[in-house]
């Protein structure tokens, strides 16, 4: 008798405990939902305003910004920019963060639009502004966190001779590419490349082109780029969908083995052109350490009054094996 | 030693243990339905307060532009109105905590909302002061900032709905599996209520139902139901230990007056028998009496006559008076003191050998016993009352043949005694009835008188009662007789405790 009491009191115990679980795990949930951090640990506000992107780097960008945003009880909203936003809709965007008066704004530069107007004006009421891997140079922002292009293009540089020799032909392509004004990380990439490359009169021949905004635009270019006359021996990338579609149309005309890539950034795709020998290499930049240089800087900033004007997050050439 | 709680603290314990089981059941079930009832309500109603900024910063937009057309008094004061109804709106507006993505955009409408109404402002005042480059700007950017309050108001209402989706995903799933354990819980607190009454009851009842079986028993005479100890509440452990005490002591006196009973009872039937032993000697002794003589005048006398005889030279006389006197000194003795064989047969011959002087050649005594004579006693005047009987009953009407005979046989492990004679013997049916009767009281009365004659010395009962309870207390004789062929009264001797002689 005394043995069965306490086998029913166990189980009604044992689902009474289960019940209260499922109750404490609903209120979890929804404080997940509300989102991880309390009211108390929360001291800045931040708007990131990033073009929207669902690569690999992008993603963990943004997840490294969110985890180490809640240990710095830095509360961050995310405004994506869409990929195929016009000038005005960028400026807006930053119109808009501006307005909602956060602590501060995390924003890329983008070549087609001239955001010093409004970067000013979001300074001017205590916003603090930090750019994020393009610079918006000669503008009132706090820091800029991001990579050394000219590194980038010159480390490309030194591993394409160190593979190839000479003479070889390379074709860049370049996102948003303004021709006439180039930005300050196209600058800085093709005088790196130069440099890696040793560039002389009749040796070497590097080839610019240039892809446009938009989901299938920039293979098409690559595309009818490697149909030209001029057609390079290497195209490097300098967006991870660039690397992709390259791969992809070089696999597509059959010309695996004639034409390769450098890329940028790592994803699964680009790991199986890399195994296939197709990409060459790819430059991977580190999002944990952009992100966490980024919240740094910001909180430095609000704490002092002041922070360094710009943060390398480094980069490494990855030429195969697992995906990092 | 086993540690046993009070009734009092049991039942209490019982009742605190049924509240705390069904309050808390009744405690979780209800903040769960408070908490999705609070959540469902949040849910419900959340967005409302900020489509309300929405529909008032376009109706100031309306307001504003109508003022701008107009200049007129009337839409002055009601872009005032509007603005001051906005502005009360924001104020009343919570600040959420930006944990979540429609926290920040609700944070976003405010600041936005509140530069809103400061560009409206701007739009006015430029247009009092006709500052048309300022007012135009002033007027851009305020439509710009209500498609950003609108595009915040639909950001907020669809992540709203986003995030009340997901919790309403979580409620149903959450609220399925609280409502199969909160039922199991039910069942479980019903059931486990049901078995713990009865085993608390159990607990209170098992020992009173023991006790009062024991009870039932003892008020029937037995006292050796036992009740085991219970383990329930300290003052039913203590009560059944008091009545188990009592039981066993009840058991324990009963046995010792049990045992006292029987041990007075040995010794009353001891008595009894004593008694009864006495009873036949003073009746033998009476009777002995009632044949004697004052045996100093008798004895004298005879030891005169035997003097007599001397002088004369009569010694078949004096040999008589020697025997008769030898007879008599035996007689005399006390009856209480058994006598050896020896001595018994040593009389009987003395008294045989006056009989025969009486009776001439009537009779022939034999005596067939062993030549060494087995050492036992027995007790005093037995066979000579038996003889006796022989000569003067059985042979009574023998002139001439008779036959007296006294035998033993056997070891000292047991003997056959017998006296016997060839005379008239006793009809068959007053054998069986004496061989029937353990005691002969009945059938041969009380006066001493022998299968209906009439004795001069003791009885036949007496002498066959007191070589029962001499040798053993039971039946150790046999008559065998039948008319006209003689008499033989056979004693079986125990003779266990007869050889001190």
């Amino acid at each position: 008798m005394k043995r069965i009491v306490f086998l029913v009191a166990g189980i009604t115990l044992t689902f009474f405990l289960l019940g209260a679980s499922l109750l404490w795990k609903y209120s979890y949930e929804r404080t997940k939902l509300q989102g991880s951090a309390t009211a108390s640990s929360i001291k800045h506000r931040v708007v990131v305003l990033l073009p929207e992107s669902r690569d690999h780097f992008s993603t963990e960008l943004n997840r490294f910004l969110w985890e180490g945003a809640i240990d710095l009880g830095v509360a961050l909203e995310f405004r994506p920019i869409p990929a195929n936003a016009g000038p005005q809709d960028i400026s807006d965007a930053v119109e808009l963060a501006t307005l909602s008066r956060p602590d501060g704004i995390f924003l890329q530069g983008y070549n087609q639009v001239d955001l010093r107007p409004l970067i000013e004006e979001a300074v001017d009421t205590g916003i603090i502004i930090m750019t994020l891997l393009t610079d918006i140079p000669s503008s009132k922002r706090h820091s800029f966190i991001g990579y050394n292009s000219f590194s980038h293009g010159r480390e490309v540089g030194r591993f394409l001779i160190s593979n190839y020799g000479y003479p070889l032909t390379v074709g860049l392509i370049l996102n948003r590419f303004n021709p006439v004004e180039p930005g300050p990380m196209e600058q800085g990439l093709l005088a790196g490349l130069a440099a890696g490359l040793n560039l002389g009169p009749g040796k070497r021949q590097v080839v610019v082109e240039h892809t446009f905004s938009g989901t299938f635009s920039g293979e098409d270019r690559i595309r009818s780029f490697l149909q030209s006359d001029n057609r390079p021996q290497i195209l490097v990338c300098t967006t991870a969908r660039d690397t992709i579609a390259a791969a992809q149309s070089i696999l597509d005309q059959n010309l695996v083995g004639t034409v390769s890539v450098v890329g940028l950034d790592s994803s699964p795709e680009i790991g199986d052109y890399l195994d296939r020998g197709i990409v060459l290499a790819s430059v991977l930049r580190n999002p944990k350490e952009l992100a966490s240089l980024a919240l740094d800087a910001f909180v430095e900033y609000r704490s002092t009054g002041r922070t360094s004007d710009y943060f390398d997050g480094g980069f490494s050439l990855w030429t195969g094996g697992d995906m990092p | 030693m086993k540690r046993t709680r009070s009734l009092r603290t049991t039942l209490t314990l019982y009742a605190v243990l049924s509240t705390l089981v069904v309050g808390g059941t009744g405690f979780l079930s209800q903040m769960a339905a408070q908490v999705f009832i609070d959540d469902f309500s949040t849910i419900m109603h959340e967005s409302e307060p900020y489509l309300r900024v929405q529909e008032r910063a376009s109706k100031l937009m309306e307001e504003l532009e109508a003022y701008l057309d107009t200049r007129s008094h009337s839409s002055l004061k009601n872009y005032w109105a509007v603005s001051e109804e906005l502005r009360i709106g924001l104020e009343e507006l919570p600040h959420p905590v930006p944990t979540k993505k429609s926290a920040h955009l609700k944070l976003d409408l405010l600041s936005v909302a509140s530069a809103y109404l400061k560009t409206t402002e701007e739009v006015l005042g430029a247009k009092r002061s006709r500052k048309s480059e300022v007012l135009a700007s002033a007027y851009a950017r305020a439509d710009r900032i209500l498609s950003y309050i609108q595009l915040l108001t639909g950001e907020i209402v669809q992540e709203d709905y986003r995030e009340s989706s997901l919790q309403r995903r979580m409620y149903q799933r959450q609220s399925g599996y609280f409502r199969v354990s909160a039922f199991i819980v039910l069942a479980g607190v019903i059931v486990l209520g049901l078995l713990t009454g009865y085993w608390f009851s159990s607990q209170l009842t098992n020992p009173l139902e023991t006790m009062a079986i024991s009870a039932g028993f003892m008020s029937r005479g037995d006292y050796g139901y036992a009740i085991t100890e219970p383990s329930g509440p300290r003052e039913l452990v203590v009560l059944a230990r008091a009545f188990e005490s009592m039981r066993v002591s009840v058991e324990t006196h009963l046995a010792q007056e049990r045992k006292q009973a029987f041990i007075e009872r040995g010794f009353l039937e001891q008595k009894m028998e004593n008694l009864r032993i006495r009873h036949l000697l003073e009746q033998a002794e009476y009777q002995a009496l009632q044949a004697q003589i004052n045996p100093h005048f008798l004895f004298n006398t005879l030891h005169t006559g035997i003097q007599l005889a001397i002088i004369e030279d009569a010694d078949q006389t004096r040999l008589y008076i020697e025997n008769l006197a030898a007879v008599f000194k035996h007689n005399l003795r006390s009856l209480e003191k058994p006598v050896s064989f020896f001595d018994e047969i040593s009389s009987i011959e003395r008294y045989i050998a006056i009989m025969r002087i009486r009776f001439g050649d009537r009779f022939t005594f034999r005596l067939n016993v062993p030549e060494v004579l087995p050492q036992f006693l027995m007790p005093a005047m037995i066979l000579q009352p038996l003889v006796e009987n022989a000569i003067n009953h059985g042979l009574r009407d023998c002139e001439e043949g008779g036959v007296v005979e006294i035998g033993l046989v056997g070891n000292l492990g047991g003997l056959s005694l017998w006296v016997s004679d060839n005379g008239v013997g006793i009809p068959q049916a007053l054998v069986e009835q004496l061989s029937q009767h353990e005691s002969l009281g009945d059938v041969l009365g009380k006066n001493g008188s022998t299968f209906g004659r009439k004795s001069n010395g003791i009885g036949l009962s007496n002498v066959l009662e007191r070589m029962a309870l001499f040798f053993g207390g039971s039946k150790n004789w046999t008559i065998l007789s039948a008319p006209g062929k003689g008499t033989t009264i056979r004693f079986t001797l125990n003779l266990k405790g007869a050889f001190d002689v």
